[in-house]
């Protein structure tokens, strides 16, 4: 089983490859959005690479829970409802969603 | 060899069109797949006699299934995939109060679900290879409409809405979706009407003859270079002007 230090190390290996930035840019608080202009083309294309990278299958709504994003009672105004917010928590409890 | 190195599929690569294509793309030096109801061999046996590289697959571009299990065969084979031409297409030609269910659903299913059906199987490996180039067969009526081709001309409308859309979505990934809209061409599938119009198609096409199958392969080589390489999201005539005879 890879430690964390080699699972950031292929998992950075894809961003640089599917966004095109350089390696240093790539830090473990980057966002993919804000700090590396992903758009969503390069959503999917991340999932790709990290699921050949690792040989394993990820469930698109696990990146990008569209279910929760285009729902009127989960986001008003552009900003998740405190409902958006507690389900968004529930189906990614690994993301550090303090910001939000 | 403009396409050297580089791995197509071609779908409706039996005959016509399709089939000038892929011996067009071989020639430039491309691996081609191509893909078709009814095994394509002749198209293979005429790539592999001139020494190029080419295999037969049969696909019903109906099926997203069967698509995606097409692609998968030619990147086991050949590891990539860099062209897609999505050419396969149908005609059932009726006056719409004639036409029946069937006969629209039948031309809208393989026309245009084809076209989604590939496109959705290939743009993951291309995205991989950070190219690509996808060219879709549209036609004149697809622009202007024809009479007794309301389900042939819905289904090619289609085909270039999705190319723009398409275009849009993939063109940062250096993949371009382009489309070609030919007029009329000499093909079995268009035999029937060319017999309709007779000597007249001199009149109504101002360079006075159809199109030759590869007439179409020329402009979708170019499509598949790296010479068309800041083209994306167009709908490209192809008519021998046609489209812009006006006669007073």
């Amino acid at each position: 089983m890879a430690n964390e230090e080699e699972v950031f190390s292929k998992v950075q290996v894809c961003l640089v490859d599917a966004l095109g930035v350089e390696e240093d840019e790539v830090t473990p608080d980057a966002t993919l959005a804000g700090d590396l202009g992903a758009e969503s083309i390069d959503y999917l294309d991340i999932i790709f690479r990290i699921e050949k990278a690792f040989g394993i299958k990820i469930d698109r709504t696990e990146m990008f829970p569209e279910d929760i994003f285009s729902n009127p009672d989960y986001v008003a105004d552009g900003r998740l409802t405190p409902e958006g917010l507690a389900l968004l928590k529930e189906r990614m409890p690994f993301a550090d969603l303090r910001r939000f | 060899m403009r396409l050297a190195d580089r791995v197509a599929i071609v779908t409706g690569g039996a005959r016509g069109i399709g089939q000038a294509i892929a011996l067009t793309f071989a020639a430039e030096g491309a691996k081609v797949a191509a893909v078709d109801v009814a095994e394509p061999t002749e198209t293979v046996e005429k790539i592999t006699a001139a020494g190029g590289t080419a295999m037969a697959l049969v696909a019903d571009v109906r099926s997203n299934e069967a698509a995606h299990q097409a692609v998968d065969a030619v990147i086991e084979a050949w590891g990539q995939v860099d062209v897609l031409v999505n050419n396969a297409g149908v005609i059932r030609d009726k006056l719409l109060l004639a036409m029946s269910p069937e006969e629209w659903e039948t031309v809208l299913r393989i026309n245009l679900d084809g076209v989604y059906n590939f496109c959705h199987a290939v743009v993951r490996h291309m995205l991989g290879r950070k190219q690509g180039s996808i060219i879709s067969m549209s036609s004149y009526s697809g622009q202007h409409g024809a009479r007794g081709q309301c389900n042939y001309a819905a289904s090619k409308g289609g085909i270039n809405a999705l190319t723009k859309s398409l275009a849009s979505e993939v063109g940062r990934k250096n993949i371009r979706v382009n489309a070609i809209a030919p007029g009329m061409v000499e093909t079995t599938m268009s035999e029937t009407v060319r017999g309709f119009i007779g000597e007249n198609l001199k009149k109504i096409i101002p360079m006075a003859r159809a199109g030759q199958p590869e007439d179409i392969a020329n402009l979708a080589l170019f499509l598949a270079s790296d010479e068309s390489e800041y083209i994306t999201g167009q709908v490209i005539t192809i008519d021998g002007g046609l489209s812009v005879n006006v006669a007073w």
